[in-house]
């Protein structure tokens, strides 16, 4: 039994076959569950809302979140991640690279974001960092206040003037840990209500077979409740990669990352194709901006291809194309 | 019916005062051949504070920072004299200080949506400055040190003086002007990215120390040079903003360095007016009066133009 539908016998995410069959004519415009798992459009703006949506700049709470809803579904990304794996780091350097420059590689514009003073403390501390200090980014740690914490930005698609909302959690790897762990180990009612699903993998750690289980494991989950929502498997730290096929045993190390692709990809239960997408949000060789930060944003920008996803689809391993690694 | 308002927002040290002293100056240097004045529309005695700013300017100073923007509720009538009639409204440059802004950025919790705030989220014509050669990015946070208090600091009002532990903390520009104008917005409930009918706001970005500039970069014009420097403030203006109801505009109000010893002997030998500068449009065209920005902000358009 897979999300969205909790009956016994569905399996529209794998095979197009309705539960409800007998109640549905049509289960993608009729079966509520599935309504649910398909991300919002993007609406024009009210001109005028109802309320005053006080907010106050920090990273939003789910109350806030939640009141979000009423006037424009916000598209809701769960940033999911082992500790260390670059979650933090990741949305840190979005909003700088949206900070430095002009949004004209994206589809939309930035509109707006009720989470600015936290994007502001994010890059502060990024600011702060010094590579080969260790601990990295500060490490997003388990507390009341934070947990979950979402950041948010609004983008205006110049054309047609409608705007999505964007929320991206943040949430300390140690709960995937968790998850991992005993699939009640995160909240449902968290889960339900994501539309998207961002897998943050260590691909400088490709090597290490510790990392490739706990990413296996996490890929494991979020096949079992993704249903017919987006998954993204982000490869971070993939400036690491670069510098590393540069100097000893380039083949090792590129080999070990299409590896950890090859597994993950196999090891993936999930409906809907997986997208792979190597970044840096530092690039330490060259010490500056990483690359390719914005690109899952674009994704989540981009028309959002409709369910049903069960046909099968040749995955492309934009990693290895990228990196001119050949297959 | 009420007079138009026109509120002026900015961070600290963003060049209020200097625009509102040359400004005062411009109200009072009769020029018969000008066909659109702002002028004074009340007593003397209102405008104290700018000609207090005026003053400084014409003997050569920048007026202490600080000096006007934190006294409480100056709100000067003004009035615009054309061809077609006069039209009356305020300059209300009071509640938006610098240091309030940075205290809304940063939701000290006794600021939060205080009742000034509240109150004034019903300008629908800003004027909002920042100065073109310091616009402080995300990644210069932290390493600014602490600006000395100076000016009329002791008579400022204890919640208008920043923060000393936040002190040397001065918020991005783009980020910290982003959530002050959003936040109007939204006391006026307009979602996040509207675009309201074509005059029901407008907004005017003045890149203050426009003459600190490279001639190069000032050649391909403000908004050229807003996309550049401020990316972020640029693309939200955009998105929440008709272009009809958005200008920017380059803004040297004294026309130089007053610092440079030669070009403040100009100013007091000429006066502020006739040294200051806006400069917009494409073809980029500069003119001589510092007040053209609250003339396009109170009818959408230069009167002047052909």
């Amino acid at each position: 039994m897979r999300w969205p539908c909790r009956r016994e016998g569905c399996t529209f995410g794998d095979s197009g076959v309705c539960g409800r069959a007998a109640e549905f004519t049509d289960p993608e415009t009729e079966c509520d569950d599935y309504l649910a798992s398909q991300p919002p459009d993007a609406i024009a703006p009210p001109a005028q809302l109802a309320t005053f949506p006080s907010w106050s700049g920090n990273a939003l709470g789910p109350d806030f979140a939640g009141r979000m809803d009423l006037a424009n579904p916000p598209l809701r990304v769960l940033v999911a991640g082992q500790p260390l794996s670059g979650k933090t780091s990741l949305v840190t350097a979005q909003f700088l690279d949206l900070d430095r420059t002009p949004s004209t590689s994206l589809p939309a514009q930035f509109a707006g974001s009720y989470t600015l003073y936290g994007y502001d403390r994010l890059c502060d501390a990024a600011f702060r960092w010094k590579e080969g200090a260790g601990a990295d980014m500060p490490h997003t740690g388990r507390g009341a206040e934070r947990d979950p914490a979402w950041l948010h930005l609004a983008f205006k698609f110049p054309e047609s003037h409608k705007v999505r909302h964007l929320l991206l959690s943040d949430m300390p790897g140690e709960l995937f840990n968790d998850w991992c762990g005993d699939k009640d180990g995160l909240d449902p009612s968290l889960i339900v209500p994501i539309n998207v699903f961002w897998v943050v993998v260590d691909a400088s750690r490709a090597k290490e077979k510790l990392q490739r289980s706990a990413a296996r494991d996490l890929l494991g989950r979020v096949g079992e409740v993704a249903g017919s929502r987006r998954v993204e498997v982000i490869l971070t730290k993939s400036d690491q990669v670069v510098r590393m096929s540069k100097s000893t045993k380039p083949e090792s190390v590129l080999d070990a990352v299409a590896d950890l692709v090859g597994q993950l990809r196999h090891a993936w239960t999930g409906t809907v194709p997986l997208q792979f997408t190597p970044l840096a949000s530092y690039d330490g060789t060259n010490k500056k901006a990483g690359w390719r930060t914005l690109e899952p944003i674009r994704h989540l920008l981009e028309p959002t291809p409709k369910a049903p996803l069960h046909r099968s689809e040749p995955v492309s391993d934009r990693y290895v194309d990228f990196m001119g690694m050949g297959r | 019916m009420s007079a138009p308002a026109i509120a002026v927002v900015g961070l600290s040290d963003a060049g209020k005062s200097t625009w509102l002293g040359a400004l005062c100056d411009t109200m009072e240097t009769h020029i018969e051949s000008r066909p659109v004045r702002i002028e004074m529309d009340g007593v003397p005695a209102l405008f104290h504070e700018l000609r207090g700013l005026r003053d400084a300017l014409n003997v050569g100073n920048y007026p202490p920072h600080t000096a006007i923007v934190h006294h409480a509720d100056l709100q000067y009538p003004l009035r615009c004299t054309n061809a077609k009639g006069i039209e009356r409204f305020v300059l209300d440059v009071s509640d938006y200080s610098g240091e309030r802004i940075s205290r809304l950025y940063r939701r000290a919790d006794s600021h939060v949506w205080d009742d000034g705030w509240k109150e004034r989220a019903g300008r629908t014509r800003l004027a909002v400055l920042l100065r073109a050669d310091d616009i402080r990015r995300l990644s210069r946070r932290g390493l600014e040190p602490a600006a000395p208090r100076k000016g009329l600091a002791h008579v400022i009002p204890t919640e208008h003086q920043p923060d000393i532990s936040e002190a040397e903390r001065h918020p991005p520009t783009a980020l910290a002007l982003i959530e002050a104008l959003q936040a109007m917005r939204a006391w006026r409930r307009v979602g996040m990215g509207a675009q309201l009918e074509v005059g029901a706001e407008r907004v005017a970005i003045l890149l203050t120390a426009w003459d600190k500039i490279s001639v190069e970069t000032r050649n391909r014009g403000p908004s050229a040079f807003l996309d550049q420097g401020a990316p972020l403030l640029a693309a939200w203006l955009r998105s929440n903003f008709r272009a009809k109801d958005l200008r920017v505009y380059g803004l040297s109000a004294t026309g130089g360095d007053l610092s440079d010893q030669t070009h403040a002997k100009r100013v007091r030998e000429v006066g502020v007016a006739a040294a200051g500068y806006v400069e917009h449009g494409d073809p980029m065209q500069r003119i001589h009066d510092v007040s053209v920005p609250l003339e396009w902000l109170l009818f959408g358009k230069h009167l002047s133009d052909p």
